[in-house]
C-alpha cells in the first residue's frame, strides 16, 4: 500500500468520526439559532488556546488531564474485556464500591505516605477485582452472559454503596449538610500535586492542581500495552477475542481465560475513583463524580481497545467536558456537548468498520496482484 | 416417463424433452480456487436430477449460482427456456427455482403455518391465516406431504421439519427445487419417507435437484446423475447404465489412485494408543463408543468417514479439546487423560483442524502471530511468559519459504490468503514444531490442486521423518494413497479396519455409510 493508503487506514476513521460530531453539533446548533463557528471557537479558546488573553490556557489543560485520567483507567478496563469479547459493563459499579471501600478503609489508618497511598491504591484495585470477579464466576460456573450479570451488579453494587454509606460508613459531622461524606482519609494519603514540576518549567497553573496520578496513568498505559503486545498472557488474550475456538485448539483455557480478564478489568476499573480520592476531595461524598464507567465504555470504542488510542480518546473527552463549560458563558445549551459526543460514537464505530474492510480488500488485492507478478516471473 | 430413458443415449427422444434448467459453462473463481470450471448440464422438466462429488468438488458453490446466492464469473444459466441472471435469490424464487438447505431454517416456537408464511405473510396489516391455511393444505394434499399446520416446530422430528422446508418452497411457487444434501440428517426410514415424498412431487411434474454423495441413494432416486469432480463435469450418466463402483469411480478418476508406497515394515512403536474411548453427548446417541485404535512411529492412518460420524468428536478428544466419558489415551507410552491441550500440543502432538477458519487460524491477525498459534509457549515464539515477536517473525518467515507460502511477507492478515495457502502455514507451523503425532483433518478439503499435492507430499515426508500421522478424510483418494492403516468410522465406532493396498473405493463406501458391517 502507498503511503497515502497507509495513513488513511490508521487515521481516517477517526478524522471522519470527530468531522461527524462536528458536522451533526452544528446543525442542532443552527436549529437553535446558534453560530456554531462561535459555539467551537468558545470551546477551544477555553479549553486550550486564547491568543487574546495569554496563549495557551494551562488551567483548562490541566483540568483536562485530571479529567482523562479517570477516563483512561476505564476505558482501559472496559477495553481488555472488549479484546476478548467480553462486555464488562459494569466498570460504573466496580469503581465506585472501591471508591468507597478504598476510602473507609484507607481512613482508618496512618503510615508513611508512600505506602499509605500504596495501600489505597491496592485494596481499590482488588475491590474492583473481586466485584467484576463475581460476574466471572458466574460466567465460567454457570454460563451467565457477562452483560446481564454486570449490569445487575452495577444495581447491587449502588444500593450496596447507599446502604453502607448512609447507615455506617459516613462521617456523622456532615449529616444534614448539603453534601453527606464520609470521613475524609488523613493528608499522608494525599497525593501531591505536579505543579512543582510544571512551574520549574515556567509554566503558571494558577489555581488548577495536575494530579501526579496523571504519572501512574502513562505507566498502566504503557503496562497494558506491554502486557497485550509482549507476553504470552496478552498473546492468548487476544487470540481468545479473534477466534475463541482457534485460542482453544491452540490451548488457551478458555475459562481461565474469561476470570482472568475480569479481574484484570476490575482492577482496572478500581483506579477510576482514585484521582478523586488522592488528589481531589480525599473522601467519598453524595456529589462523588459518576458515569465514568460508562464513557469508559467509549473511550475504549473510540480508541480502539489499545492503551495509546485510549489515551487520546479520553483527552478528547476531557476537552469536550471542559470546553463545553465555555458554553454556559456563550449562553448557548450544554446538551450541545452530548450530542456532538452521542454522534463521534455513533460515527467511530461506523468508519472504523468501513475503514477496516477498506484495508483488508486493499491487502487482498496487493497480495494476489503481488503472487499473480511473482508467479508470471518464475513461469 | 422412466422407461422411455431405458436407452440411455438422448438420440432415442421421440419428441424433444422442455428442460427446466440448462447451465452452460459456469466459471467461479475464488482468490486461488477454481470452484467451478466450465460446468455443463441440462435438467429436464419433471425429473430428479442428482449432483454428486466429493466434498470440495465445487456441487454447493454451483448450486449457490443457481439459487442466486452467488453469481457466476462467466457462463450462461437457462430456466425453462429463458435465459436468466439471478442477482439474489429473491430473482431466483420469482423463477420457480426453491432451495431446501442442509440446516433448516426455521423459527422452532412458531407453529408450521406461521413459519411457512414468515416472510410473505397474506392480508394487509391483519394476517390473512385463514386463506394461508386452505393455500397450505391445498398444497399439502397435492404433493401428499403430510404436516399438521398447527404444530410448533419444535414438537416436530427431523424428517417433518424437512417437510416443512419443502412446502415452504412449493408455497412460493417454486417448480424446480434444489436439496443440498437431504439425507445428511435423516434417519434411514426418514430417507425412506423423504424419497417417496420427492418421487410423488416428481408426478406432480416438479423437478428436482438433489446434491448428494451417498451414491446409493443416488442410484435409487435420481433419473439422471452428474458427477462433479474439482469443479469439473466429468459426465452425466443414467443410473440404469451404472454401478456404485462406477460412479466412485468417476467421483474421484478413472484411474483410482495406487498407494504411492510399498508394504514397509513398520516397526511396533506406538506414539498414540487409544483403548476404548467412549464419549457421551447430553443428548441423542453417544458420540464415540469403544473406539480403539494405535498409530505407529513412521506411518500414516486413516479414518475414514462420512461427515459427523464421530471423526471431529475422536480427534478433538485425542487433542484435548473434549474430555472422554470412558477410555485412556496414551502419547508415546505415557497415559495424557488428565492433560490439557496446551501439554498435549508442547509434548509432542500437532494439530490441523478440520475448519482451518474457525479453529486453526486468527484471520485478521498477521501471519507470524498465525504460525505461532499454539506454539506460543515454547521458543522460538516465547518462552510461557513473553512472547518474542522477532523469533516469530523469522520463523514464519522461514516457514513461508520452506512451504511456498505465496505472500508478500509476514504482516499480511491470514484472510488475504487463498486457501492454499493458509493451509500451507498451518502446516509449516505443525511440521516444524517436530511434532511425534501429526493430527490431520480434512487437510486438502477446498484448496486448489497445487496446494493439495504439496499437502500430500508433506504428509509423506512426516511418515519419513518418523512422525506417526492421523489422518482423517472423507476423500477416498487421499485416503487410499496416503494411509498405511485404514480405520472406519461409522456412528461413532471403528466398524472396520481395512488394507488400503487392497480394498477398492466402492467396499470403502459402503463400510462408511454402514451398509456393510
Amino acid at each position: 500500500m502507498s503511503l497515502g493508503k497507509r495513513l488513511f487506514a490508521v487515521l481516517g476513521a477517526p478524522v471522519m468520526a470527530l468531522v461527524a460530531g462536528l458536522l451533526f453539533s452544528s446543525i442542532a446548533l443552527l436549529l437553535i439559532d446558534e453560530s456554531p463557528t462561535n459555539a467551537f471557537s468558545a470551546m477551544w479558546q477555553y479549553g486550550v488556546y486564547n491568543g487574546d488573553t495569554g496563549g495557551i490556557q494551562w488551567a483548562s489543560i490541566i483540568e483536562i488531564l485530571n479529567q482523562a485520567v479517570p477516563l483512561f483507567f476505564a476505558g482501559l478496563a472496559a477495553a481488555i474485556g472488549f479484546r476478548m469479547g467480553l462486555f464488562n459493563i459494569g466498570v460504573e459499579g466496580q469503581y465506585l464500591i472501591s471508591a468507597l471501600v478504598a476510602v473507609y478503609l484507607g481512613a482508618k489508618f496512618s503510615v508513611w505516605a508512600p505506602i499509605h497511598v500504596l495501600i489505597i491504591l491496592v485494596i481499590a484495585m482488588l475491590t474492583g477485582a473481586a466485584w467484576a470477579g463475581i460476574a466471572g464466576l458466574l460466567k465460567v460456573k454457570r454460563n451467565v452472559n457477562e452483560v446481564i450479570s454486570t449490569i445487575m451488579l452495577n444495581y447491587i453494587a449502588f444500593n450496596l454503596i447507599s446502604w453502607l454509606f448512609f447507615n455506617y460508613w459516613r462521617d456523622e459531622r456532615s449529616v444534614g449538610a448539603l453534601n453527606i461524606v464520609t470521613t475524609p482519609l488523613p493528608e499522608t494519603a494525599w497525593l501531591p500535586s505536579l505543579n512543582p514540576v510544571l512551574e520549574a518549567f515556567g509554566v503558571n497553573p494558577r489555581r488548577a492542581e495536575l494530579s501526579s496520578l496523571v504519572i501512574l496513568a502513562v505507566i498502566v498505559g504503557f503496562a497494558f500495552w506491554f502486557m497485550l503486545n509482549r507476553t504470552q498472557f496478552g498473546y492468548d488474550l487476544r487470540a481468545s477475542g479473534t477466534s475463541a475456538p482457534a485460542a482453544q485448539a491452540s490451548g488457551v483455557k478458555a475459562k481461565a481465560m474469561i476470570l482472568r480478564a475480569m479481574l484484570i478489568s476490575g482492577g482496572l476499573a478500581g483506579l477510576v475513583g482514585m484521582l478523586t480520592i488522592l488528589s481531589e476531595t480525599h473522601q467519598y461524598a453524595t456529589d462523588f463524580p459518576k458515569n465514568y464507567g460508562f464513557d469508559g465504555i467509549a473511550v475504549a470504542l473510540i480508541g480502539r481497545n489499545s492503551a495509546g488510542g485510549a489515551a487520546l480518546a479520553a483527552l478528547l473527552f476531557g476537552f469536550l467536558r471542559r470546553g463545553g463549560q465555555a458554553l454556559l458563558s456563550e449562553q448557548i445549551p450544554v446538551e450541545i456537548i452530548n450530542i456532538m459526543t452521542g454522534s463521534i460514537i455513533l460515527a467511530a464505530v461506523i468508519a472504523f468498520a468501513m475503514v477496516n474492510r477498506w484495508a483488508q480488500n486493499e491487502e487482498t488485492k496487493a497480495l494476489s496482484a503481488a503472487v499473480e507478478a511473482k508467479e508470471l516471473e518464475t513461469a | 416417463m422412466p422407461s422411455e430413458r431405458r436407452g440411455g443415449d438422448a438420440a432415442v427422444y421421440a419428441a424433444p424433452v422442455a428442460l427446466a434448467v440448462s447451465l452452460k459453462g459456469i466459471t467461479k473463481r475464488f482468490p486461488g480456487v477454481v470452484a467451478n470450471d466450465n460446468i455443463t448440464f441440462d435438467v429436464e422438466e419433471g425429473t430428479i436430477h442428482a449432483l454428486v462429488g466429493e466434498n470440495g468438488a465445487g456441487k454447493s458453490t454451483l448450486m449457490k449460482i443457481l439459487y442466486g446466492m452467488q453469481q457466476a464469473d462467466e457462463g450462461t444459466m437457462t430456466v425453462n427456456g429463458t435465459p436468466v441472471h439471478f442477482r439474489s435469490p429473491t430473482d431466483a424464487i420469482a423463477a420457480g427455482i426453491g432451495m431446501v438447505h442442509q440446516h433448516f431454517q426455521l423459527a422452532s416456537n412458531f407453529t408450521v403455518l406461521e413459519n411457512i408464511i414468515l416472510g410473505m405473510e397474506p392480508g394487509r396489516g391483519t394476517i390473512d391465516f385463514d386463506g394461508a391455511r386452505e393455500k397450505l393444505v391445498k398444497l399439502e394434499e397435492a404433493y401428499g406431504l403430510d404436516v399438521d399446520p398447527d404444530a410448533y416446530v419444535s414438537e416436530l422430528a427431523v424428517g417433518e421439519k424437512q417437510r416443512i422446508e419443502i412446502l415452504k418452497v412449493l408455497y412460493r411457487g417454486a417448480r424446480i427445487l434444489i436439496l443440498d444434501e437431504p439425507t445428511a440428517v435423516l434417519v434411514p426410514q426418514e430417507v425412506t419417507e423423504l424419497f417417496e415424498n420427492l418421487r410423488h412431487l416428481k408426478a406432480e411434474g416438479v423437478t428436482i435437484i438433489f446434491i448428494n454423495h451417498k451414491l446409493d441413494e443416488v442410484l435409487a432416486l435420481a433419473d439422471r446423475i452428474t458427477v462433479i469432480r474439482r469443479g469439473r463435469t466429468i459426465d452425466t450418466v443414467d443410473p440404469n447404465d451404472v454401478t456404485t463402483k462406477d460412479l466412485a469411480e468417476l467421483m474421484v478418476g478413472s484411474e483410482l489412485p495406487t498407494p504411492s508406497i510399498e508394504a514397509r515394515d513398520i516397526p511396533d512403536e506406538r506414539v498414540l494408543e487409544v483403548v476404548g474411548l467412549g464419549l457421551k453427548a447430553t443428548e441423542g446417541r453417544d458420540r464415540l463408543t469403544d473406539v480403539s485404535f494405535y498409530v505407529r512411529r513412521g506411518e500414516i492412518v486413516g479414518i475414514a468417514g462420512v461427515e459427523g460420524n464421530g471423526q471431529l468428536e475422536l480427534l478433538e478428544t485425542i487433542i484435548g479439546m473434549r474430555t472422554q466419558t470412558s477410555g485412556t489415551v496414551t502419547l508415546n507410552g505415557e497415559n495424557i487423560d488428565g492433560w490439557t491441550t496446551a501439554e498435549r500440543l508442547d509434548k509432542g502432538m500437532g494439530y490441523i483442524p478440520e475448519d482451518r477458519h474457525t479453529h486453526g487460524l486468527l484471520l485478521p491477525a498477521p501471519l507470524w502471530e498465525n504460525a505461532m498459534l499454539g506454539h506460543q509457549r515454547t521458543p522460538p515464539y516465547g518462552n510461557g511468559f513473553l512472547i518474542n515477536p522477532k523469533g516469530a517473525r523469522e520463523k514464519t518467515q522461514e516457514i513461508v519459504d520452506k512451504y511456498d507460502v505465496r505472500t508478500v511477507g509476514v504482516e499480511v492478515a491470514a484472510l488475504a490468503l487463498s486457501g492454499g495457502n493458509q493451509q500451507k502455514l498451518l502446516f509449516g507451523r505443525e511440521m516444524e514444531a517436530k511434532p511425534d503425532l501429526l493430527i490431520a483433518a480434512q487437510p486438502t478439503r477446498g484448496i486448489d490442486v497445487g496446494a493439495q499435492a504439496a499437502i500430500w507430499g508433506q504428509l509423506r515426508e512426516a511418515r519419513s521423518a518418523g512422525m506417526g500421522v492421523l489422518l482423517a478424510s472423507a476423500d477416498f483418494e487421499e485416503l487410499l494413497g496416503l494411509s498405511d492403516r485404514l480405520y472406519v468410522i461409522f456412528e461413532g465406532r471403528l466398524v472396520a479396519e481395512l488394507d488400503p493396498k487392497a480394498v477398492t473405493p466402492e467396499v470403502l463406501g459402503k463400510h462408511m455409510t454402514g451398509a456393510e458391517v
